[in-house]
This record gives C-alpha cells, structure tokens and sequence, in this order.
C-alpha cells in the first residue's frame, strides 16, 4: 500500500518543481476573436501583420504571428523585413495605446479610434494586402500575490506574476474597417529559476498561438464560434 | 509587520543610493586619447520618452561641454527620417535589457553619420520599462543602454547600460524626483557628466 502513496507524492513533487522551474503562462482572460460583424466573411487572402508600436513585446508579437499565420494559414503573409523595405518609420508608434478602454484588467469593444484607423489605412496603402492584423501589448506588470493559492498553485512565490493586455484587430480592405477583435489578459507566473526576460518572452509566443488558433476559429464561417 | 516595512525600506533606500552613484557611461579604453569634435545625440528608438531623453542630453552637452553639439533640429533636418528604430544592443529587452554588443545596427548609424558629418555619434535606447506593484510601494523602471561611436571608422568607443527608478506611494528616503520628467532630467544632466569628465571635455 505504501508504493503507490510514495510515487504519487514524488510525481507531485516532480510537478511542483517542473512547475516552479518553468514557471506557467496562460490567457488570464480570454476573448475569443470576434467578427466585428456577425454576417462577415473573412476569406484567405494577402495578409500583412503589424506592431502597433515600436515597443520590443509588440515587434515580438507581429513577428511571432506573422510565422503562425504562414504556418497554421493559406493566407499569403507579408514577411516584417519587407514591411519594414515599404515604411521607413516601421515599426514605429502608430497606435495610440490608450484607445482601448480598460476597467480592473478587463478590455472590452472593438475600439480603433479614429486617428489609428488612419493610421493604420495610410500604412495599408504602402502594403495593399486585403487583411491588415494590428497588435499591440498594454500595461505590462508585475503584481505581488498575497500568499499560495488555488490559481497559482506552482508559482510559490506568494503567486507573483505577470500580466499584460493584448488587442489584437483585424482590418479589411477595402472596407476600411475592422472585421474582427480579439482582446486578452495573459498572465505568465513567476519563476525564481527563469529570468524576467525569457518569462515574457514565453508569455509573447503563447499570446501570439493563441491569437491564430483563435484567429482560425473565425475563418469562412459567418458567425464567431 | 513593522519589521517587513523597515525591510522594504531599506531596500528603496539601497536601491535609490544604487542610482545616483551608478555610471551612465564608460570609455572601452581609459588611455585613449580623444580629441573635442562635433557630436550628435542620436534618439535609438522613436518614441517620445527616448526622444526626450535625446533632447535633454543634447542640451545638458551643449552647457556644459566643449564640444560642438548638433541640435536635435538639426538632425532631423538633416536625416530623411527621424527618430526611427535603430536594432540597438540587446538580445530582449522587456523588462531588462539582456545586452549583446553586436547586435547593434551599425550600418544604420553610419548612414546617419554620413549625413550629420559628426566626429562623435551618441545612441540612447530606452527599449524596456515596467512597473513593480503590491506591498504599498511601486517601483517605475526604465531601462536605458547607450554606445558611444567615433568617426571616420565608426569604432565603438563606449557604452553604458542603466536603469532609472521612481518609487511611488510612499516616502521615500533619497530620491529626489517626483515624476518621470524629473528623473529623466536628472539622468541627462548625469549622462552629459560622465560624458564629459571621462572624455575631458569640460567647459
């Protein structure tokens, strides 16, 4: 009777310090990419992806995306070096950042301020793809936890992490206007044993896969799943 | 509690006396020989912080040294595009810069150098910044790198890598910036000084 008591209790030991070692990043708050419209289609056409802003998270952001798009799509992906040929200013800081509303970490709309959908049109008119996706990242933090608990499990840093807000829209053109939004809270728990950096690094990859898994979702069908 | 507090404190207290005694900028080679010139602040990044911050050194050169400072009217009359992103010397750089010297895009900052025809170019980035929160104190972090090149050549000549601090809600002891602006200002005017000292250019 005891053999099975001891391997289970090295098995969760082996999970807390796999858990502690690699720490974990997850959607806080997920919306899942939603047609701005619900009777429209977005079909696989020439797609270009670009940062909102010059920021490091966001040039991560649009280059991981821009990879799963080619990968996961059958939309032909402008790569980021020949965005970056066709506008000298990219990546640059086209969005204002406070257009998306927030309220205790949570975003919500489709919102793309009058002054950003421009900008973002005058930059569709040097690249001429059908779809523009732009993305940009908000209110990266660090928040102190209050002592272990049930949603931090493994972090055991008194459940520290990180967190930070992702709007991601969909441009149509040449509608000129957003087709479909998606706006997520990922948090990413700190770990002792891995350095800040590579802590967002992995919560930039795993926001950019969950934005083309969901991205798929609402591809050729009329309503958002 | 009160014990935890007095931690806390003394830690903003370390890490504000870690600031002001903290270098901005070293020469590669002490015994160098370096003559005055001309010289260009060049913002690497073309947001408004790092372009302040590429203003208010270009000024605090321009009191306080012998060297001849181009105005940041100057060198976005004179480049077709300016501030634009220059690749700057890091690996990362979200919340820290994880820094690697040769990553920087040097070529683009011999482009630039050619249409200021400048004997020295100084490149500012601020690529990271985060905010620390929870036990009722915040910390504001910027984090800065810089190099230093000489021309004709372009030789990296020196760098420097710092982070400035604002703790906020609470007091704090040492710190004598109430915003942002402050402890840019106050980093400019330290900058154009370790600068200046290291390269013997003083008024």
């Amino acid at each position: 009777m005891k053999r099975p008591m001891r391997k289970s209790v090295l098995l969760l030991v082996l999970m807390v310090i796999t858990a502690v070692i690699t720490g974990c990043g997850h959607a806080g708050q997920t919306n899942k990419f939603l047609l701005a419209d619900g009777t429209t289609k977005i079909k696989e056409g020439t797609i270009a992806v670009i940062a909102g802003s010059g920021d490091e998270k966001d040039i991560k952001l649009a280059r991981e995306i821009t990879r799963l798009l080619k990968e996961k799509t059958a939309f032909k992906v402008m790569e980021q070096k020949e965005i970056e040929d066709r506008i000298p200013l990219y990546p640059g800081y086209f969005i204002e950042k406070q257009g998306v509303e927030t309220d205790n970490w949570s975003i919500s709309g489709n919102y793309l301020s009058e002054n950003n959908q421009a900008a973002v049109n005058k930059i569709q008119e040097s690249l001429k793809t059908q779809y523009v996706i732009v993305v940009w990242t908000e209110r990266l933090g660090f928040v102190t936890g209050t002592g272990c608990s049930v949603t931090a499990p493994f972090g055991l840093m008194g459940g520290d992490f990180f967190r930070i807000l992702v709007p991601v829209r969909l441009v149509a053109y040449p509608q000129k206007r957003v087709a479909a939004y998606c706006n997520t809270a990922y948090e990413s728990y700190y770990s002792l044993y891995r350095p800040y950096n590579s802590s967002i690094d992995k919560l930039l990859v795993s926001a950019a896969e969950e934005t083309v898994n969901n991205f798929q979702a609402v591809l050729g069908t009329e309503k958002a799943k | 509690m009160y014990r935890y507090r007095l931690y806390i404190a003394l830690i903003v207290l370390f890490l504000v006396s870690l600031s002001s005694c903290m270098k901005t900028f070293t020469l590669k080679e002490k015994d160098m020989k370096l003559e005055g010139g001309s010289i260009a602040v060049i913002s690497g990044l073309n947001n408004e912080a790092n372009l302040s911050m590429a203003i208010l050194v270009t000024e605090e050169l321009h009191k306080n040294s012998r060297f001849k400072v181009l105005s940041q009217k100057d060198i976005a009359g004179a480049l077709p595009y300016y501030p634009v992103r220059i690749q700057g010397p890091w690996t990362r750089a979200y919340v820290k810069i994880d820094e690697d010297y040769t990553r920087t895009d040097v070529e683009k900052i011999k482009k630039m150098q050619k249409r200021l025809g400048v004997k020295y170019v100084y490149v500012l980035w601020m690529p990271a910044s985060i905010s620390w929160g929870g036990s009722g104190s915040d910390v504001d972090e910027l984090h800065a790198i810089s190099q230093l090149f000489m021309f004709p050549g372009g030789k990296e000549i020196g760098n420097g890598e710092f982070v400035m601090r604002l703790f906020t809600g609470g007091i704090v002891i040492g710190q004598t910036a109430n915003s942002k602006k402050e402890l840019m200002e106050q980093f400019a005017k330290k900058i154009s000084t370790d600068i200046v000292a290291q390269m013997n250019m003083q008024k």
